[in-house]
């Protein structure tokens, strides 16, 4: 594998190399480098334009792969309890009573949330090439 | 039901494009062409079909001064069995899309 030295990259690429999953970087370079090779304005954004795809694509393949399901239920179920317990706890509804300990519960479900999602994120965009 | 894979008209007629000449390596953009798909649909397709074993790639080694080196694909031995069983029994569909695709490139 033969990527380009990073202070060869003009700062748009740089910028889609950091957006892009570590698994879709390769793609995205090989993306970059046909460029050179492209003739006409029109075609060669019409070939820029298919970058944000490929970075969604791999953004979703990577998310998937890192995201075991029980990893996304335990996401899914403390986004959803985080939400309740806010709404209850703002709308001052009383689900039960004494219900105060709603709003603690929802800043620590919120607080769940946020670890799983960045320790996900942080492995998506820097586990390396296997 | 899971859908079965490879099975989406793009990526057969991609198939279809690398059987033609499958041993060569070709480049993203000259496949694009061949193939008549956008580079967004294209590279996700390459990318899917490396994953599964079905393609392999390499970058050139020596490109010409000033040019980036360039990124090569071609099919597996692997990838070129499953590809010619899959495609030995197209549906209409495929080959009508396959010879749409290549008309819109051409």
């Amino acid at each position: 594998m033969s990527f380009r030295q990073e202070e060869e990259l003009d700062p748009m690429q740089r910028l889609a190399l950091a957006l892009c999953p570590v698994r879709g970087r390769e793609w995205l370079a090989a993306m970059f480098a046909e460029l050179a090779v492209i003739g006409g304005v029109k075609e060669r954004a019409r070939w820029l334009l298919g970058m944000p795809r490929v970075i969604i694509a791999s953004v979703l393949e990577s998310a998937s792969r890192e995201l075991s399901l029980r990893l996304r239920v335990a996401l899914t179920l403390s986004l959803l309890a985080a939400a309740v317990c806010l709404i209850s706890g703002l709308a001052e509804v009383e689900l039960v009573q004494e219900d105060d300990w709603l709003l603690v519960a929802s800043g620590a479900l919120a607080a769940t949330f946020i670890v799983l999602t960045r320790s996900a994120l942080r492995r998506i965009y820097t586990t390396p090439l296997s | 039901m899971a859908r079965k894979p490879n099975t989406s008209r793009q990526t057969e007629a991609l198939l279809s494009t690398f059987l033609e000449r499958p041993v060569e390596w070709r480049h993203g953009y000259d496949l694009s062409r061949d193939v008549g798909l956008q580079s967004g649909t294209l590279y996700p397709i390459l990318m899917r079909l490396k994953e599964q074993g079905w393609l392999e790639s390499q970058w050139e080694e020596q490109p010409p001064p000033g040019r980036p080196p360039r990124h090569f694909y071609r099919l597996t031995s692997a990838g070129r069995e499953n590809a010619r069983a899959q495609l030995a029994d197209p549906r209409p569909s495929t080959i009508a899309t396959a010879t749409r695709l290549k008309g819109a490139a051409s």
